[in-house]
């Protein structure tokens, strides 16, 4: 059975159906997050004391790691608009860029993590620390996710361009959607757990 | 999407630059504002207003919502109106009526670490600082 709505759009939506299914998953994710983002709220308004982040947390890796998420979006964004343009080595290229940034982005958040742990800073050290570490982890494991999609279309996915290149910058469109989102949510983490 | 011709593709090259370059200042800016020592209300109100001009701009341009489709736009409108009850609701609760016990008397790190606590993990449970 052939997939409908791959190249054309939905008659009732105005947009091709993986579109679509992205969009209500990304919804989905807002109230997963926006949860999280609710209890950090309650519980820094329920204590009698709440860190500055800059007194536990390494403020200028986690700039470092904004500035990484930001340039991944710019070269995820090229790589699909490289596909529009038809130029399917600048795509690889783009692509293989935003894949590694994302791989940088979890190596220091590792050196994040491995210095707390080494100062005997855990998820049950304090209330600011437990939801540090549920935030920014279910946030690193978001980047494992793009990290699985965008090296599916960049190696065996992209023989797509061979059959349906429409299909394949739809697919990266898709994926950068996913992926935008992701920074997104880091550009609310940083500050109001590194600066606040 | 078939919206997208190259010709159209190539000036959004162009906005996508100028949008990371944006991105970039803004996040220098938060920092720098970070070290004003404002005060805190100030600080919060100033870092989410940055903060939410950065995450339009992911949104509007790297996600194309500014030449979206209805659909997806009433869409996320209704979403965004469950994020905000979302937020709204514990901004009710003062700190007299969610206080539980010694989970709280745990909220201040720095004073555990300088008081020479090693964070073991068992400080703390009986409730007194």
């Amino acid at each position: 059975m052939e997939i409908p709505h791959v190249t054309e759009a939905h008659a009732d939506t105005g947009v091709i159906n993986g579109k679509l299914g992205v969009w209500l998953f990304l919804a989905s994710e807002v109230m997963l997050f926006g949860a999280l983002f609710s209890s950090y709220v309650i519980l820094r308004i329920g204590s009698p004391a709440w860190p500055e982040g800059a007194s536990l947390l390494n403020v200028p890796l986690a700039t470092l790691n904004t500035m990484v998420l930001i340039t991944s979006s710019v070269t995820m964004v090229m790589a699909w608009a490289s596909l529009k343009m038809n130029d399917f080595g600048k795509y690889k290229s783009y692509m293989g860029v935003t894949i590694l940034l994302a791989f940088v982005f979890l190596v220091v958040k590792y050196f994040e993590y491995t210095a707390k742990f080494d100062h005997g800073l855990y998820p049950s050290t304090n209330t600011f620390l437990a939801i540090y570490f549920t935030m920014t982890g279910l946030h690193a494991l978001h980047i494992i996710g793009g990290i699985v999609v965008n090296g599916y279309l960049l190696g065996p996915g992209s023989k797509l361009w061979e059959t349906n290149p429409e299909q394949l910058a739809n697919r990266v469109e898709g994926a950068g959607l996913y992926w935008h989102f992701v920074d997104l949510v880091w550009i609310f983490l940083f500050p109001i757990l590194y600066l606040l | 999407m078939s919206e997208h011709s190259a010709e159209e593709v190539k000036k959004h090259v162009r906005v996508y630059v100028a949008v990371f370059a944006a991105l970039a200042v803004l996040t220098v800016v938060t920092v720098a504002v970070s070290y004003l020592d404002l005060p805190t209300s100030t600080a919060i109100a100033l870092a989410l207003l940055i903060a939410t001009v950065k995450a339009s701009l992911v949104a509007l341009y790297f996600m194309h919502l500014i030449s979206e489709q209805k659909a997806i736009v009433c869409l996320l409108g209704l979403t965004a109106s469950f994020f905000l009850v979302c937020m709204y609701v514990p901004g009710k609760w003062t700190t007299n009526t969610i206080k539980v016990g010694s989970v709280w008397d745990n909220a201040v790190p720095a004073a555990h670490v300088e008081a020479g606590h090693d964070g073991d993990g068992d400080h703390g449970d009986d409730g007194h600082h």
